[in-house]
């Protein structure tokens, strides 16, 4: 069992010093009773698991205060059932629901896909080297550094109608002035290009790591045996990058829904609601009206479309994960 | 590559370099005007920098116009704040969370993946529907207010996300290399240390950067649950919005200031990224 | 001719005057005196610490440098959270409503206090002011606050009246009313008028607006999607054509004859001769732009002239106007006011010490410095107004010496007042009919429909309370 120690080479891991590594080693051996083949997945996967429940207090506290009357400026909460549900779907709330969920689902399902395409985009040029390569992958990542809370401020500066850059470019080519954010038309467009930019470099980055994790051979092969670029992109890399992209495609899923920070710091859901998404109607609602069983049955709903497109994007990944198992 | 694709391609990378840099750039030319330049219109692209902004931000000394004096600043505070919740944060995220991606990739269990969507499911939740519980708890608990507080609040953001990227980068790597070794006699956590782990480096590098500045950029936790003392970089920006104005020029300062962590941190991500294109090229 | 006689009982009476002041002064002049000297026990709660949440305000910049004073008063300590006005209200509402009770005082306004009041989160001052062991009634001096300020802040809870009546929920650091600001040098220029109804109104910011190029805007208005956008130039405007949001039985009366006609031309002028992207406009960004030259006329806050005449923050120094806002059809003129106070929490643990903070806070000798030193305008008490420095900034503000002054002292006693209806969810309402003029604005809408539509909206909001006032079942 200890052969593999001191085998000459003392490669040390920032994330993982060897000490830890021997740590773990001894304390394995002495559960060995409780280590089985069996327990392992379950003693390893717990610990994260436990550190995350104390999220579930607030959580089902929110939840079922969205069953009640619970507006402290009427009074105390009293248990009203679904009535709060039944108010959203029937549009009676101001703004209504369907025209949140309009703009929350035009807005993430723009952002998704311009930044998959994007993302996927900039990757695949990054993945080849040339002068001064690693300097451009260093630099596309900055925006992503940016909080998006500043860089929807940022924007706002260069969107600005009158004094603002974008503007000023424009006059050059012979654009009208536009007021971008607080206009009606281009608003919802104009937040999701500050999402875009602000959180591409994510999607490149992720899918960059994967481009290099994946085996050189078959496209050694494929480059030998005179493939297209194209069909190397569709048949070998698009499949291998598969489970990568899902996850990216998940996680940039659930953010883009739940969105806030730069869409309230950008437009506060104005114009004429033109960018009034679940999140934003949840916050006027509770945190300026104080009517927050109404907020929070907004944001279960919310809850519920994450959960919901998750799983069918879990789904899909597994698939592509299965024959990667043990 | 032809020439005439060579072409094509450095055209897309000078596009790229511009689409990124642009507002980048901006800001840092923000962060060197003075507020009337600020507003200035034609927009001014040459003007004569200052540093005023910098050193308001950076040293607190503010110019009058005849002389400098000390006003006060909360930034390089806020940014130590920032800069070890972010540390720790991530440290806490890979500690638990690593080890459960490995679990989730390698084994079948039973409920796996109810487990597995469980824990992502946390990720789910929008931050309203959080936030006054969390409040409520902190305040019970003692949290509020303080750096091991908000690095546990963050674990929200960076738990899931570290367990599933890892888990799909683990599960890239062939099984077939870590049962190779196993049958070569070493012992599971050996394995893991001394096979998966190096593979897993630009995928470790990358997802820890990401974490890192997840935790680094997150506003709406790290606003509620800190008062003047553990308050992070993030929520401290928002002090330049004063009552007659924004201040831009000092905000844009702060927010590049805020940068350089991951900026230095991203850098380091290339070596490792690097590296591991060249063991994946000989193992591959 | 006068006679002897006269003159012996005109300078009787000028002795009898001078005596007569000299008291008053001898009785007055306690409250100028430093908080030493005031008849209380400012060492009662020693040992206690007092959190307060603070907006980001010339007044908060005032107090900040006094607290240690406070501290070595009292021994109580003091700790703050300074935030930017909506991240404070939003931090503030948190706590409240989560029972945390962290902060002891804060930051507040009527607007907010009514709603506060029915949520049980803010404590009526009254019984601590009326409290002789807390209070020093003479050195304190209630009655030098403006009356009108005064009463904003006092409410019986009464939806839809009772203002000035109750209790007493805040009390007032600032106060504004809602004025143009135009430019008097362009306005010779142009040969323009101060208009002096709205449709004159219309025709000056757009005849501006002409004259002025491509790169020059008739006005500015804020325009984000807040009730902040319709509390200002708006409901001013809206108020002088005699219109309330709600009727007695809390409907909404948005969308009369009048209410129309009216939106008919503010919505005009604004696609005519305003700003484009005018939605995205904050308060201060439409400060900005008039400071920065861009813009003839602001229909907003009366005391942005402490900005505008600080050749350090505005390249228009000396340039601007400032006349009362105009008047609806049948002359009416009515300006909105807005003002900040200070409240105590009702969730707060040391009301008692939170009480010496704000006795000790909003006194004279504590007040005096935000004005003259940091630009706080307009000062609530009478005697700050006064006060030589004040009188001295404020004399060349306006088109003439004295111009802005004589506007704030007509708002004080004639024009201004709150014109919301009290009630608990103004906010909302506010919120929702600024929807309106965004739809109306875009042309998504007509004027007409897009009011009607707010109507229903705030219907659904005010329901609540016509059920429990038995207006409806």
């Amino acid at each position: 069992m200890h052969k593999n120690k001191n085998n000459g080479h003392t490669e040390v891991s920032i994330f993982f010093p060897e000490a830890v590594a021997k740590i773990g080693s001894c304390l394995v051996r002495a559960k060995r009773r409780i280590v089985t083949r069996k327990t392992i997945p379950y003693l390893l996967y717990f610990p994260a698991f436990i550190a995350t429940v104390g999220i579930l207090y607030p959580f089902f506290r929110s939840v079922v205060l969205s069953f009640y009357e619970y507006n402290p400026t009427y009074g105390p909460a009293y248990f009203i059932g679904v009535q709060n549900y039944i108010d959203l779907f029937q549009g009676v709330t101001s703004p209504s629901f369907w025209l949140s969920l309009r703009v929350t689902l035009i807005y993430a399902f723009a952002n998704i896909s311009i930044q998959l395409i994007l993302g996927l985009g900039i990757a695949l040029l990054l993945v080849r080297t040339f002068a001064g390569y690693r300097i451009v992958r260093a630099v596309v990542l900055f925006p992503f550094m940016i909080p998006p809370i500043i860089e929807a401020m940022m924007w706002k500066l260069m969107y600005e109608p009158v004094t603002g850059i974008i503007n000023y470019i424009g006059s050059f080519l012979g654009m009208p002035r536009i007021g971008w954010l607080g206009d009606a038309a281009w608003a919802l467009p104009s937040v999701i290009v500050i999402d875009v930019h602000n959180f591409t470099p994510f999607v490149a980055i992720i899918l960059l790591a994967g481009l290099q994790s994946l085996p050189k051979r078959p496209f050694e092969a494929a480059q030998v045996d005179g493939a297209s670029s194209w069909f190397i992109l569709k048949n070998l890399t698009f499949p291998l990058l598969k489970p990568v992209l899902y996850v990216v495609l998940l996680f940039r899923m659930i953010e883009s829904l739940i969105m806030f920070d730069m869409i309230y710091a950008a437009t506060h859901g104005g114009p004429a609601n033109a960018t009034m998404s679940i999140h934003v109607n949840a916050y006027y609602h509770g945190m300026r009206w104080t009517m927050f069983g109404t907020s929070f049955a907004f944001l279960v709903i919310l809850w519920a479309m994450v959960f919901s497109g998750s799983f069918f994007i879990i789904r899909a990944w597994r698939k592509a994960l299965e024959a990667r198992m043990v | 590559m032809s020439r005439n694709k060579k072409i094509l391609y450095t055209i897309a990378i000078v596009i790229v370099m511009i689409w990124t840099c642009f507002p980048i750039g901006w800001m840092v030319l923000t962060s060197l005007k003075s507020p009337p330049d600020v507003y200035a219109y034609p927009p001014k692209i040459i003007f004569k920098p200052i540093l005023d902004n910098w050193l308001n931000v950076l040293l607190g000394q503010e110019w009058t116009g005849t002389a400098y004096i000390t006003v006060h600043t909360d930034i390089p505070r806020y940014f130590m704040n920032s800069f070890l919740i972010a540390c720790g944060a991530t440290l806490i995220a890979f500690l638990l969370g690593l080890p459960a991606a490995y679990s989730l990739a390698r084994y079948k269990f039973f409920g796996k993946e109810n487990f597995a969507f469980t824990l992502l499911s946390f990720r789910f939740a929008p931050g309203l529907i959080v936030i006054f519980g969390i409040y409520q708890l902190y305040q019970r608990t003692g949290l509020f207010d303080t750096h091991f507080g908000v690095m546990a609040v963050h674990q929200l953001l960076l738990l899931p996300f570290v367990v599933w990227m890892m888990r799909s980068y683990i599960a890239a790597i062939p099984i077939d290399i870590e049962r190779a070794a196993r049958v070569d006699g070493y012992s599971w956590l050996g394995v893991f240390t001394k096979v998966t782990l190096p593979l897993l480096k630009p995928a470790l590098a990358a997802s820890a950067v990401i974490a890192f500045i997840y935790s680094w950029n997150e506003f709406l936790l790290g606003y509620v649950v800190t008062g003047p003392n553990a308050r992070p970089m993030t929520p401290a920006l928002l002090g330049f919005i004063s009552y007659e104005r924004v201040l831009w020029g000092q905000m844009a300062a702060a927010a590049v200031l805020g940068m350089l962590p991951s900026i230095v941190l991203s850098l380091f991500v290339q070596r490792y990224v690097v590296a591991g294109l060249s063991f994946g090229a000989v193992k591959g | 001719m006068l006679g002897k006689r006269g003159l012996v009982l005109i300078c009787l009476g000028l002795v009898l005057l001078m005596v007569l002041s000299l008291n008053g002064f001898a009785q007055e002049k306690k409250w100028l005196l430093p908080p030493e000297k005031a008849d209380v026990n400012w060492a009662a709660y020693k040992g206690t610490t007092l959190t307060i949440g603070l907006n980001k305000h010339p007044y908060t910049e005032s107090l900040r440098p006094l607290i240690p004073q406070f501290e070595e008063l009292t021994g109580i300590e003091v700790a703050y959270v300074i935030l930017p006005e909506e991240e404070f209200f939003e931090k503030l509402l948190i706590d409240l409503s989560s029972g945390a009770g962290l902060f002891d005082i804060y930051m507040t306004s009527p607007m907010f206090e009514w709603r506060y009041q029915y949520a049980g989160w803010v404590e009526d001052l009254l019984p601590y002011y009326n409290n002789p062991k807390l209070t020093d009634k003479e050195w304190y001096n209630r009655e030098d606050f403006f009356p009108l300020v005064l009463r904003a802040n006092e409410w019986d809870g009464t939806i839809g009246g009772g203002m000035g009546e109750g209790r007493w929920n805040g009390i007032p650091v600032m106060v504004e009313f809602f004025v143009q600001a135009y430019r008097e040098d362009l306005r010779k220029k142009w040969g323009l008028i101060v208009p002096k109804d709205y449709p004159e109104w219309y025709d000056v910011v757009t005849k501006a607006d002409e004259q002025g190029g491509a790169d020059f805007f008739g006005i500015v208005e804020r325009g984000i999607r807040s009730w902040s956008t319709v509390h200002s130039g708006y409901y001013t405007g809206f108020n002088s054509w005699g219109q309330k949001e709600l009727t007695k039985d809390l409907y909404a009366s948005i969308d009369t004859p009048k209410a129309i006609e009216f939106t008919k031309i503010w919505v005009k002028a604004l696609q005519d001769a305003g700003v484009p992207g005018w939605p995205t406009y904050t308060w201060y960004d439409g400060m900005e732009s008039y400071a920065a030259g861009r813009i003839y006329m602001y229909n907003d806050c009366d005391f942005f002239a402490a900005t505008y005449e600080n050749p350090a923050k505005s390249t228009i120094a000396g340039k601007s106007g400032y006349a009362l806002p105009p008047a609806g059809p049948d002359g009416r003129i009515a300006s909105n006011l807005w003002t900040w106070a200070l409240g105590m929490s009702a969730l707060s643990r040391h009301k008692e010490a939170a009480w010496l903070f704000l006795q000790w806070a909003t006194s004279y000798h504590s007040m005096i410095d935000a004005t003259v030193k940091h630009d706080n305008f307009n000062p609530t008490r009478k005697s700050i107004w006064e006060h030589p420095d004040v009188a001295n900034m404020v004399k060349n503000w306006g088109a003439y010496p004295g111009q802005y002054a004589e506007n704030v002292n007509l708002m004080l006693t004639k024009y201004g007042d709150i014109r919301w209806t009290p009630n608990p969810d103004v906010t909302a309402v506010g919120d929702i009919w600024c929807d309106a003029l965004h739809e109306a604005y875009a042309r998504q809408k007509t004027v007409e429909q897009a009011l009607k539509d707010s109507t229903r909206g705030i219907n659904r909001v005010m329901r609540k309370w016509r059920i429990a006032l038995g207006i409806e079942k």
